[in-house]
């Protein structure tokens, strides 16, 4: 079980680990459409109203940019890494995410942040009920939980591929993730 | 009565140093041999990486049917096998 939730990369082949990160993947854009939820960035998260086709759109934007800078600096580390290794890496890594917008059931998140807008006076904070931040709460823990877990699988993900071991490893993988931020919220931004 | 295979020791189990093998007998008319030679490369891997390398062998060298063989993906197990070989380099060195 660990191995599934945690190192899929080291015991699946990489046809599977394809499959079910495509299959992932549609089944996510979907679900943020109906659930009205949009990532607009590898590790960002909003709710917005959005068509299908803007979540196709934002979903290859992420899972390119994530593959193009891993795959760069797992070329950086080891010679022989595969593409379809760094593929399947970004595909598999973002599903936990796709849990996230069962949040937003009947739009309980977006209706909760517009409540909380009508607090957003230094006067007007005090009388905030905590029942309006119970749901934003809840989904706050929650969704450190998922980060940390992505964060996690990526980085093994990007280990198997990669052969990476040690600091030198690490640090080229933070910095590929957050250039893969920066990249995927800046293409959203501009072109989606 | 289960038979196991005596594994065979590459260091020392005081200070850690790579063993030499010192004597060898003949089990047949019991001539022993004494001298001091170092044990090839190979066997001073562990026996996990020794039974790596008797595996690939087995496969002819394929690691996609090794892969599939002990049931791990593709690059975990040519990662093994570029460890196994950069031991390999350091004990030739």
């Amino acid at each position: 079980m660990k191995t599934l939730l945690f190192k899929p990369f080291e015991k699946y082949s990489e046809q599977k680990l394809l499959i079910a990160g495509v299959i992932a993947m549609l089944i996510g854009v979907l679900f943020t459409y109906i659930l009205n939820c949009r990532f607009v960035g590898v590790f960002q998260m909003i709710f917005d109203d959005i068509t299908v086709i803007q979540s196709i759109i934002d979903s290859l934007i992420i899972t390119s940019c994530l593959t193009i800078f891993l795959f760069i600096s797992g070329k950086l580390i080891y010679k022989k890494t595969r593409l379809i290794d760094i593929i399947v890496t970004a595909l598999v890594s973002f599903i936990p995410f796709y849990i996230l917008p069962f949040f937003n059931i009947n739009d309980t998140l977006m209706e909760s942040t517009k409540e909380i807008r009508n607090y957003a006076s230094p006067d007007m904070v005090v009388q905030m009920p905590l029942e309006t931040l119970l749901p934003l709460i809840g989904f706050s823990l929650f969704g450190l939980i998922v980060l940390i877990w992505c964060i996690t699988l990526l980085y093994n993900g990007f280990k198997t591929a990669a052969n990476a071991k040690g600091i030198k490893a690490m640090v080229i993988f933070g910095i590929a993730i957050a250039l893969a931020d920066i990249a995927s919220r800046y293409l959203i931004f501009h072109l989606n | 009565m289960i038979h196991q295979m005596k594994k065979l020791p590459v260091n020392c189990p005081s200070c850690e140093s790579p063993l030499v093998a010192s004597q060898l007998s003949c089990s047949e008319c019991e001539t022993v041999i004494s001298g001091s030679y170092s044990l090839p490369v190979l066997l001073q891997l562990s026996k996990e990486d020794q039974d790596f390398i008797f595996e690939f062998i087995l496969t002819s060298g394929s690691l996609k049917k090794m892969a599939a063989k002990m049931e791990k993906s593709y690059p975990t197990v040519r990662n093994k096998l570029d460890d196994i070989l950069e031991k390999i380099n350091n004990l030739k060195n």
